[in-house]
């Protein structure tokens, strides 16, 4: 039992701490507005084919790991600069700073132009060729592959089908492979009711608005989840960068691609055709166990968007005799770029694949 | 505000308000009128304004399926929310300071995302999103139909091009770049073909000299 002493002095402590937040709220978005830069690394374009370009970060003379590391992000949903999001929370920046030779595959801003953009296209011609740019730019045999979400479905799908591709080593960070465990998602785009054709045949891609709206209807509490998060944190030195930051990001939708929309509904959510080797593209079947390279396999333990068993599927099905799954706290975004990442995923990458290239 | 019973009081209040928006809406759609919340085929965006939504009583959503299913969807809801508030309620004490309540807040908004997600992991959800968006969809459809021709005309007389058209020219200028894409390609392509020839040229060049070399001293 709390004496009334004790209870008014918390409840004055309490009141001051309040104040405080008050205070850096106001000073934070009203006295200050302005949000922070995006895309902090210096970059430089090696290669553009339409919308679709390919960067290389950082300053040659500091490269320490020859082996290129080329990440490959999401296709379309939103863009890539979460993962270069602020000086000292972005995983390029880190990669970068620890010798690596950073490059990533941009896939541009997505809209009705695109429409016609599916697997076959970004897995026969544009990862290839960014493969091909990479390792021209960095005068190296072999690249390692780093596949971020649908990139690391995408990355999981082009080795499959190029046996003889020139990748030393495959990092699948939260890649849905088994779509059977695709969470809420799996039940919404169910091909009997989810109208994914009327949806390609009307905007030609999945628009924008659409994908926010689907993203957000996952997990509708989360922007006052955020909130009550920045008032409890507002006082944090760095936080409230972060959550603008983040902010932004979250709310920065693209389309997808109705080609790859369509796939993506009916023939991984829908039919699970991809981990049960029943996925065929120009003539292919794609088969992952043709998938050889050392694989790090991360997932993370609260996403909601690729559950953890979706993700972790690809270690029973690749031939890969060096592989390693790890589950990491957090969700889908956050485990790759929340705070916590600097001390749990990107030093585990850095050691990880530095143990392989040299 | 530590006992279940005060607690649950607005949620009540919340669950009748509920209640009745539905039977309204239920009534509106047996008698064929117009909804209560929107207009039929209303062309609006599916899904904008979300996370609200599609969800009765929040407006922007016209019943696509039997008046009967969204109430008991979503008064599944609603117990499922307020069974783990009053939960949540009962196991704790009532707020003593600032952050105490902030943390019941927290534990509360928790909840809900769990009664959201218990709720919209049906089929039943599944089957009512698909036909919302169907409907949407249709209804721009007819929308976009209706009032094109009307915009296209407008834009003509402006002088100014139309989406379409926009669209047309996007497409054109990326498929020239692709192609000077796949020409730059062939050339590197032909390029290490012909540096590799050359190599192989020129070892052969170094091979048959050194040989000729080799006989020559033989021969000597």
């Amino acid at each position: 039992m709390v004496s009334q002493a004790e209870f008014v002095s918390r409840l004055q402590e309490d009141l001051q701490e309040n104040l405080k937040r008050a205070q850096a709220m106001v000073d934070s978005f009203v006295v200050n507005p302005a949000e922070p830069p995006i895309e902090v690394t210096p970059y430089e374009v090696i290669w553009k084919r339409g919308k679709v370009r390919l960067l290389r970060y950082g300053e040659r003379d500091k490269i320490k790991h020859q082996t290129p590391y080329l990440m490959v992000p999401w296709l379309g949903i939103s863009r890539p600069y979460v993962l270069d999001l602020l000086p000292g929370n972005s995983m390029i920046e880190y990669l970068v700073n620890q010798g690596h030779d950073v490059y990533l595959l941009d896939w541009g801003e997505i809209a009705a132009e695109d429409k016609e953009l599916g697997f076959e296209e970004a897995v026969f011609k544009l990862i290839p060729r960014a493969i091909d740019r990479a390792l021209e730019a960095s005068d190296a045999q072999e690249i390692t592959l780093n596949g971020i979400c649908l990139g690391g479905t995408l990355g999981a799908t082009y080795l499959a089908t190029h046996p003889d591709a020139p990748v030393k080593n495959f990092v699948a960070i939260v890649a849905p492979i088994n779509f059977e465990e695709g969470g809420m998602f799996r039940v919404w785009l169910d091909e009997r009711y989810f109208p994914a054709d009327l949806i390609v045949e009307h905007y030609g891609v999945l628009p924008a608005n659409l994908m926010g709206a689907g993203f957000k209807m996952l997990r509708p509490t989360l922007e006052a989840q955020a909130l009550s998060g920045l008032w409890a944190n507002v006082n944090r030195p760095g936080y409230v960068d972060n959550y603008k930051a983040m902010s932004r990001w979250a709310n920065d939708f693209i389309g997808m691609p109705g080609r790859f929309f369509g796939q993506l509904s009916r023939q991984m959510y829908g039919k699970n055709q991809l981990i049960q080797g029943e996925f065929v593209l120009n003539g292919r079947r794609v088969d992952l166990s043709k998938i050889q390279q050392p694989l790090l396999c991360v997932a993370a333990n609260q996403d909601f968007i690729v559950p953890s068993p979706a993700a972790r599927s690809l270690m029973d099905v690749v031939s890969s005799e060096d592989k390693e799954f790890m589950e990491l706290p957090g969700g889908h975004i956050s485990v790759f770029s929340g705070r916590q990442a600097h001390q749990t995923l990107w030093p585990k990458i850095d050691e990880w694949v530095a143990a392989r290239v040299n | 505000m530590t006992t279940t019973e005060n607690s649950t009081n607005p949620f009540e209040a919340w669950q009748e308000m509920f209640r009745k928006s539905t039977e309204m809406w239920q009534q509106a759609a047996a008698s064929g009128s117009p909804n209560p919340f929107w207009p039929p085929n209303n062309g609006g965006m599916p899904g904008m304004g979300m996370p609200g939504a599609g969800m009765p009583g929040f407006g922007g959503f016209a019943p696509p399926f039997a008046a009967n299913d969204p109430t008991a969807m979503w008064q599944q809801f609603f117990n499922l929310w307020s069974q783990q508030w009053s939960q949540l309620l009962a196991s704790s004490p009532g707020p003593q300071t600032f952050s105490d309540a902030q943390k019941q807040w927290n534990d509360q908004l928790e909840a809900m995302a769990k009664a959201f997600a218990d709720t919209m992991s049906t089929e039943d959800f599944a089957k009512a999103l698909g036909k919302y968006m169907e409907q949407g969809l249709h209804a721009q459809e007819r929308m976009a139909d209706t009032m094109n021709p009307q915009i296209d005309a407008m834009l003509r007389t402006l002088n100014m091009p139309s989406r379409s058209q926009m669209n047309r020219l996007f497409v054109h200028v990326l498929s020239i770049e692709e192609r000077l894409d796949d020409m730059e390609e062939e050339i590197r392509k032909l390029r290490k073909e012909q540096e590799a020839s050359r190599s192989s040229t020129a070892s052969r060049r170094r091979t048959s000299r050194s040989n000729a070399g080799a006989e020559t001293e033989t021969a000597d």
